[in-house]
């Protein structure tokens, strides 16, 4: 393209100024994401030194050739033997000149480092190049030409060489007498009878525009719903082979994805349950539809799968019940190995509506396996572990025993105590549940103490008894009053067994009694558990201790008997 | 400098802003109501439009038609890309209400909402009246008393003159030119599809690219020049029926699509949709698509079955999951029929909107195209009173009244002999506003080998300047195909 006049030094200057902006913003394109902060510095510098010259110049065209790019017939770029060829990057794609217009704003600018960084690399079977990505994004203040470098070998159609199917069967000089056409205004719309108006014929009523406004507005949005999940499914069930029908399943994966992320969770729950019964239901005929089937169900269950649904949890303010039952829905049709990624959602919202119904989810899935269970388990998170040992509490099993039972050892007491009223609702080896009466948590050992008081239990009471028996230091104030809790649970849990252990304690003789007329822990707690055996020895025994001699003895059951001791 | 600069940059896009408020207050009074929030915000920005475009020292805007072009005042309207089919729009709006153009006035700011709104009411319904549309106008328009708005009347001759040949030779040129573009870009296409065809049927996964960018070109020449491919898509290729029949159908597909206002994004989707719409019958033996015979029962379940296998077809190709979603439902239901009586059966919802194109562009290539299986062959103008009786049933009546519109009573293609005793080839549909039975013409004589050749072209609209009578009249119509003639030659 000729020029009047060459460019100023200064302009060329700046030309490559830019030139040099654009390489580097495109460079870190490729290291950065588009929203790191490096990457979206260079992008403004490369908009403030392009809108400062198209301030001065109002455009900046650039010629471009196989090697170098040319500014008003001036190169201002050219490619060097060991490093990447701009140039070529722009000529491999067809374009033979790129214009930059006054007005171009710093979004145009990032939009178009973005389609360079995005089309790098043309691969051989490519959806779309620089080209065609620049016509997609429209920039106003963008403009350029391409040769259709992709079409060389193309010769344009002769259409004088085209055949008729009729070649030869019919003489064109009858022409003028053919009777085989169709006569103006016999058979052609022209001619419609008189009674159908011209008007109703080809004109829109007002009823019409609107409906067919409304149409093209739904037409021109990018995502409709629900239109293909019915067809991809039907197109499924019609193919023949494993290959054809993975090839479809596949789609239909990364479909719903799309659709999941869009907050579709029914449609999915639905279609998910129709291929799993296909799977049941067709197999005679297709067996290997399982092979396939199992493999999906199992896909979508993952992790990164599932990663879709973290912006509802992470963005979530209030909750739509409608929603969240949706969501439930579709959660419990996964297979279980779904838990994990469900685990990962549960510390990032405080919606209580929300937790619950993920924990409801999970532990819908742990009842078909509850070994999943295990991954929430394993996770660093404490809270995480808590949740899943919440979990564990509504899924009956001796594997589900099996799996809580090793935190009960548990580094952090609020995992032991979670452990602990897991078990406590099962069958558990009592011991187990028992061993903990000595952690150094407190409210670990008055969750242990609470659940051995709750019902007379023989076989607490025994363990209870021997602990008690080898554990009668009355030495610190901390031990103590656990001790004291400790004999007031075997009031509650004991029987007559506990009688000639609890009178022995309450008439023991204390040495201290000749020096301290006082009260005396040990024997409170004994006259405490006798008032809670609710047993007519045990009130008996109260009775002759409230008159005893022994000042310990006939304070502690008076205390216990409500009377004012003298 | 660059304030000053900015400035003049306001001024020079103030038409083209001036003309979308336009637009887009005509559009939304049709749609919504007079209290409507849109339609009082299209009100308020039509007002201030109106003001911008006025400036400081213009008491009104004047917004005229000249050579097919709009204008302000007296400079040509200088305009983005992507306002194109807005202009085309308006351009036939103004034509539909013979309307040289009109002029605003700054007051218009002063004047009350539901003013405007009438005004912009008046001027959609005038279009609905059967004749002498802009007297009913200009008689209307004094009725409602608004100040603000006066119909423009053109001057005579002069300067508008020498404008007009300037342009008339400025266009040719653009035509030439236009006309190459879309060669190729025919060529282009069927080659695209023929190496995507080859390497599906080797079990290969191609890239969509190629045509990506073919449709691309279509809808940016379509934006220039619609007549243009529907020129083209005149073209029978018979050696290679199924690639040039999808190619077809692509290009009448966007056209109708751009008729109803579809985006130049749109556009490219449906263009791509179009084109691959029968891309299943590469599943099928070719021995049955091109069978002469009636084909039996399971030969026929099997010529069905291509719908499904074009959407796995299309699943194979490489390219996005959006793009793959955005163009597998039409090919699915392009044979289902507006009634659903078509194929296959599929649990009852609406067609898309774009299945529903394609289904009108589909048929009408196929009709139009002599077959070995057909012995009926129906000229482009039957071919639409064939379709008329399908409305409502096979295809969507709203659709295919645009459709007919858009092709006019003689679609291009339509071989013609005149009541002069010429023949002729229907080269482009009537202009916008005059009678639907008087397209534009490639008149053919045959030379001394008896081959047909380009003469000329001429308008059938054009009277005889004394007699006011028509100077062309079509009394016949036949298929281009009885007589070895390809259109396409001669359009382009």
């Amino acid at each position: 393209m000729g020029y009047a006049s060459p460019p100023s030094a200064e302009e060329v200057t700046s030309v490559r100024e830019v030139v040099a902006s654009f390489l580097k913003a495109q460079k870190k394109y490729a290291l950065y994401p588009q929203n790191h902060p490096s990457a979206q510095k260079n992008e403004q510098d490369v908009y403030r030194l392009v809108d400062n010259f198209l301030r001065r110049h109002k455009v900046l065209r650039f010629d471009i050739e196989k090697d170098r790019l040319l500014y008003r017939d001036i190169p201002v770029y050219e490619a060097q033997p060991d490093s990447e060829n701009f140039a070529f990057i722009l000529f491999r794609d067809g374009l033979l000149w790129l214009q930059f217009e006054e007005g171009l704003t710093a979004a145009e600018t990032g939009k178009f480092i973005a389609i360079l960084s995005e089309n790098l690399i043309l691969h051989e079977e490519a959806e779309g190049d620089i080209v065609t990505a620049l016509w997609e994004e429209n920039l106003s203040h963008i403009s350029y030409d391409a040769a259709e470098v992709f079409f060389e070998d193309v010769s344009l159609l002769d259409f004088s060489a085209l055949n008729s199917p009729y070649e030869g069967q019919a003489d064109g000089a009858a022409l003028a007498g053919y009777e085989g056409g169709s006569q103006a205004g016999s058979d052609s719309l022209s001619a419609l009878p008189a009674s159908l108006d011209r008007n109703e014929l080809l004109l829109l009523t007002p009823e019409e525009h609107k409906i067919l406004a409304e149409q093209v507005l739904e037409a021109e949005k990018d995502f409709q719903p629900y239109a293909i999940l019915d067809v991809l499914l039907l197109i499924l069930i019609k193919q023949d082979t494993p290959k054809d029908f993975n090839t479809v399943l596949n789609f239909l994966k990364e479909e719903s994805r799309a659709l999941l992320a869009k907050g579709k969770y029914a449609i999915i729950a639905r279609l998910i349950s129709t291929i799993r019964n296909l799977g049941k239901t067709a197999a005679v005929k297709k067996p290997w539809y399982v092979a396939s089937i199992d493999p999906f169900i199992l896909e979508i269950s993952e992790r990164e799968y599932l990663s879709v649904l973290k912006p509802f949890f992470l963005n979530l303010r209030g909750h739509d019940p409608e929603n969240l039952r949706e969501l439930e829905e579709f959660l419990r049709v996964l297979h279980p190995r779904a838990i994990e990624a469900l685990g990962d959602f549960l510390p990032i919202t405080d919606v209580p509506q929300v937790i619950e119904m993920l924990l409801e989810a999970i532990t819908s899935l742990a009842r078909q396996d509850v070994r999943q269970v295990a991954v929430l388990l394993a996770n660093e998170d404490e809270r995480i572990v808590i949740r899943g040992l919440q979990v564990l509490a509504a899924v009956p099993g001796k594997t589900t025993e099996d799996m809580v039972t090793g935190f009960l050892n548990h580094s952090s007491p609020r995992v032991r105590r979670q452990a602990l009223r897991c078990l406590m609702g099962k069958n558990t080896d009592k011991k187990k549940l028992f061993s903990l009466i000595d952690d150094p948590d407190a409210t670990v050992r008055d969750q242990v103490l609470a659940h051995v008081a709750s019902e007379r239990d023989v076989d607490m009471e025994i363990l209870l008894l021997d602990y008690l028996q080898k554990n009668n230091t009355w030495s610190g104030a901390e031990d103590s009053s656990h001790l004291v809790e400790c004999y007031r649970a075997l009031g509650k849990c004991g029987s007559k067994r506990s009688l000639p252990f609890l009178k022995e304690m309450l008439f023991k003789k204390s040495w201290l009694d000749f020096f301290i007329r006082g009260e005396s822990e040990s024997h409170t707690a004994a006259a405490l558990a006798l008032s809670n055996l609710d047993l007519d020895e045990a009130s008996a025994l109260l009775q002759k201790g409230a008159s005893s001699l022994q000042a310990a003895t006939r304070k502690a059951c008076n205390k216990v008997l409500g009377v004012t001791s003298k | 400098m660059s304030n000053h600069a900015h400035e003049e940059e306001k001024d020079t896009f103030a038409g083209e802003r001036l003309l979308v408020a336009l637009g887009n207050l005509l559009r939304t009074v049709k749609i919504h109501d007079d209290n409507n929030t849109q339609t009082l915000e299209s009100v308020a920005n039509f007002a201030r439009c109106v003001v911008a475009a006025c400036g400081e020292e213009q008491e009104k805007a004047t917004l005229h038609i000249s050579s097919d072009r709009f204008y302000l005042g007296e400079e040509k309207l200088l305009h983005h890309r992507n306002v194109v089919n807005l202009l085309d729009y308006l351009l036939a709006y103004f034509a539909e209400r013979e309307l040289p153009g009109l002029s605003f006035h700054q007051e218009i700011s002063q004047a009350p909402a539901q003013e405007v709104i009438d005004f912009a009411r008046l001027l959609n319904a005038v279009g609905s009246l059967d004749t002498d549309r802009l007297s009913a106008l200009k008689a209307r328009l004094g009725n409602l008393g608004v100040i603000w708005a006066e119909i423009f009347e053109p001057a005579e001759g002069g300067k508008a003159l020498e404008e007009t040949r300037a342009t008339v030779a400025e266009d040719a040129e653009k035509e030439a030119g236009l006309n190459l573009r879309a060669r190729k870009n025919y060529s282009y296409a069927m080659a695209g599809l023929h190496d995507l065809a080859m390497k599906l049927a080797e079990g290969q996964r191609p890239g969509v690219g190629k045509l990506v960018r073919v449709m691309q070109n279509m809808v940016n020449i379509l934006t220039e020049d619609e007549t243009v491919l529907l020129g083209l898509s005149s073209l029978r290729i018979y050696d290679d029926y199924t690639y040039s029949h999808s190619v077809n159908v692509a290009m009448l597909s966007m056209c109708l699509g751009k008729s109803i206002g579809l985006s130049r994004r749109a556009l490219e989707k449906l263009g791509l949709a179009a084109i691959f719409h029968d891309l299943g019958k590469l599943d099928i033996p070719k021995k049955i698509i091109t069978k002469a015979d009636k084909l039996t029962d399971s030969e026929y379940n099997l010529i069905k079955s291509h719908t499904l296998h074009s959407v796995r077809q299309i699943i194979m190709l490489r390219a996005s999951q959006k793009r793959k979603s955005q163009i597998l439902l039409p090919p699915f239901e392009h044979h289902m029929k507006f009634d659903h009586s078509g194929y296959p059966s599929s649990p009852r919802r609406s067609l898309s909107l774009f299945g529903r194109i394609i289904a009108i562009a589909d048929v009408y290539d196929a009709i139009t195209s002599p077959r070995v299986y057909r012995q009926s062959l129906l000229s482009p103008d039957r071919a639409l009173v064939y379709m008329k009786k399908k409305e409502g049933t096979d295809f969507d009546p709203i659709l295919l009244k645009i459709f007919l519109k858009m092709l006019g009573l003689y679609p291009v293609g339509t071989l013609v002999k005149l009541d002069t005793g010429e023949i002729a080839i229907v080269s482009s549909a009537p202009l916008a506003g005059s009678d639907d039975c008087r397209p534009g013409v490639v008149l053919l004589e045959r030379d001394y080998e008896g081959r047909f050749m380009k003469t000329g072209r001429a308008s059938l609209a054009e009277r005889d300047e004394q007699t006011g009578a028509y100077l062309r009249s079509v009394v016949r119509t036949y298929h281009p195909a009885e007589f070895n003639i390809q259109p396409a030659q001669f359009l382009f």
